[in-house]
């Protein structure tokens, strides 16, 4: 029975991911300013190493990087357990894809991984790590 | 040298014996340029200077509106002396009555007219200006750099006892500014006790290649300060400055690649690499305290390690409901097969709908060894790991790992690169002061690395990190661990196989351990193989 339970829970992680990261990029790509709504006012975001935390300086943040185009590849999302998030239901979320930046042609993969809690019937991101898949330079 | 010349050779000058014919004669001097005159100093005597020898060249020199280099500067008692062969400077303490003022102050001079050459003092017929050319010379190599850092104490001016007391002096070097000027490329003026953008410096760099300024470690306050500074900069440094604090750094990289568009890198970080203007980071720690380095540092030695060489270990890593679930964006095919089998990908049609048949959600620790241990052999680089660590507290510990692995060709794949980001949740369970953490969460994410990737991984050899430790082993793996010590040591198989045990089995640690005992004789005799040892030998 609790395996029943917890096979539903994937499936609602999954097309909760879905719709989740369909209407993030699409704010991120079009919407930019909209974006920091998505997160809690609490939320972290970790994009290439560096840590930015809180909702205003996220959007500060997202405003400065360039414009921008995602394609997803993969997609893939799990519930975590409860007694991990004080009981309140979380996913976490994994995508990855190319992105380009300001009219450049060349694509860059990057992967992403996010947490989202439900607060009051919406879906906020606890946090976000965001990473380009590009060679460190030494 | 004429008669008028001899008659005032080392002639104490001062309101008295400062004639008109003396001013007529140093005026012409100066007039004809005499080259005799460049090497002929002139000791400058000052009664009861106070402050600092810096503070009173910047007083003489705006007062005087004179450019001097003092040589040879002391001060003994109430007189403070120095030496310059600038008879213009002369010649205005001559009509300015061998006075100055400073704060409410009128202070009293001397010269000691020609009193030494330049021989005397350098112990060659060089001039300042040849002595401050051969310096800056020096600092210019051969990949344009001109390195003026730390200029002032330069160690041929502190030998030549030379008080270049400023680094804007320089600008009075016209000529071999001009030529600096015309061919850097990086101007490095770091260490130089710098309050503002030496603008007079930098104007004959301006026209020229000059592509990066390293302004480090001054005393620089404020950022609208490097207004001054051309917008052509590719490559600037400036830590070390008052400007830097109290801004965090994303407001401080914002306003600087504001203020220079061109700018790639800032303080030795690359930034524009991808037409992005905020650097990357290799790691991002949440809570950047040791013990969260040294437990991320562990796991990641420990898992990788294990992974790739005996894979079935990292069961120990996880808890029995562990749930982890692979995605790739592999298209089916036969090389692919393996991943095929077992991984999820929600964008993908097709495997949209096998995730709604069969799941492949592996939820238990045996579940998730085996779909682990049946994907190819692997080989990761450490170097090309970002870790991410976005939260570590008492019950909870996130942890991403991006990097790169090589896979090794089997039957159906041939050896190939691919990129991974393994997500891991582990739960924390704390027994008095110990803590154990295991993961219960992982995403598996795996693609094809991008050929930039592959160009710039495994440049250093990969070493297997860890070999002397082993995690639960076998006993044959004991058996082996165990004669090697007893080898080492000539202890009893008991105690050999108690002490390794006391030491996880790791043999490095417990030689280590064993050796300190011997040191400090507190083994039994009794419990060695061997009681003719001589304990020397062990070290």
């Amino acid at each position: 029975m609790a395996s029943e339970v917890a096979l539903k829970n994937v499936d609602n992680a999954c097309e909760t991911a879905e719709e989740f990261t369909r209407v993030f990029y699409k704010q991120v790509d079009n919407s930019r300013h909209l974006t920091s709504k998505l997160y809690l006012d609490t939320g972290l975001l970790v994009w290439n190493g560096n840590g930015i935390n809180g909702n205003d300086k996220i959007q500060k943040f997202l405003m400065d990087l360039p414009a921008s185009n995602h394609v997803l590849k993969t997609l893939d999302a799990q519930p975590i357990s409860e007694n991990l998030v004080a009981n309140k239901l979380t996913y976490l979320i994994q995508a990855c894809g190319d992105v380009t930046y300001q009219n450049d042609d060349v694509k860059k993969p990057f992967q992403q991984t996010f947490l989202i809690v439900a607060v009051e019937g919406k879906w906020k991101i606890a946090s976000d790590c965001f990473r380009l898949q590009v060679p460190h330079s030494n | 040298m004429n008669q008028l010349e001899t008659y005032y050779n080392q002639y104490l000058l001062n309101r008295v014996s400062a004639t008109q014919t003396l001013v007529e004669y140093i005026e012409n001097c100066l007039i004809t340029e005499n080259e005799v005159s460049e090497h002929s100093y002139h000791k400058i005597m000052i009664y009861r200077w106070t402050e600092s020898e810096v503070k009173l060249f910047e007083v003489l020199s705006e007062y005087f509106v004179v450019t001097f280099v003092p040589v040879q500067f002391e001060t003994q008692n109430i007189v403070s002396t120095f030496y310059t062969s600038s008879l213009s400077f002369v010649l205005k303490i001559i009509k300015l009555d061998f006075m100055f003022p400073h704060a409410r102050t009128m202070y009293n001079m001397d010269i000691l007219f020609d009193d030494k050459t330049s021989h005397n003092l350098f112990k060659q017929r060089i001039t300042i200006d040849n002595i401050v050319t051969s310096v800056v010379s020096s600092r210019f190599n051969e990949m344009f750099e001109l390195n003026l850092s730390c200029f002032c104490n330069d160690p041929k001016f502190v030998e030549m006892k030379v008080f270049f007391y400023h680094l804007t002096l320089l600008s009075h070097f016209k000529i071999l500014m001009i030529r600096m000027g015309r061919d850097t490329r990086i101007l490095n003026l770091s260490n130089n006790n710098l309050s503002q953008v030496p603008l007079n410096i930098l104007n004959f760099f301006i026209k020229g290649q000059l592509i990066g300024i390293n302004l480090s470690n001054n005393n620089i306050p404020s950022l609208t300060e490097l207004q001054r500074i051309s917008s052509k900069i590719e490559k600037l440094w400036v830590e070390g400055n008052p400007l830097c604090e109290g801004l965090d750094s994303i407001t401080y990289i914002k306003q600087i690649v504001q203020k220079f568009p061109r700018l790639t890198e800032l303080d030795g970080i690359k930034l524009n690499n991808h037409g992005l203007m905020m650097p990357f980071y290799k790691n991002y720690l949440t809570v950047p305290d040791k013990r969260t380095k040294m437990l991320v540092e562990k796991f990641v030695s420990l898992y990788f390690s294990h992974y790739d060489s005996s894979r079935r270990k990292i069961d120990l890593f996880y808890d029995s409901m562990a749930q982890m679930m692979l995605s790739t964006s592999f298209l089916e095919s036969e090389e692919n097969a393996v991943y095929a089998a077992h991984s999820r990908n929600m964008l993908n049609p097709e495997k949209r709908q096998s995730i709604l048949n069969n799941k492949r959600w592996y939820a238990k620790r045996a579940a998730i060894l085996s779909v682990l241990t049946q994907l190819p052999k692997s080989s990761h680089d450490i170097t090309s790991f970002s870790i991410d660590v976005l939260q570590h507290d008492h019950n909870c510990l996130i942890l991403i790992i991006d990097g790169v692995f090589k896979e090794e060709s089997t039957k159906v794949s041939p050896e190939r690169i691919l990129q991974f980001r393994r997500t891991f949740i582990f739960h924390v369970h704390s027994v008095h002061t110990m803590s154990f953490y295991n993961i219960v969460h992982e995403m598996f994410s795996v693609s094809l690395a991008s050929p930039e990737i592959v160009k710039n991984s495994f440049k250093h050899p990969v070493r297997n990190l860890n070999q002397l430790t082993l995690i639960n082993p076998e006993q044959e793996e004991k058996d082996v661990i165990c004669t090697a010590f007893m080898y080492y040591t000539q202890l009893k198989r008991v105690e050999a196989e108690a002490r390794l045990l006391s030491h996880d089995w790791d043999l490095r640690v417990a030689l280590k351990a064993f050796a300190t005992d011997c040191k400090n004789d507190i083994i039994h005799p009794d419990k060695f193989e061997n009681t003719q040892l001589l304990v020397d030998e062990i070290d």
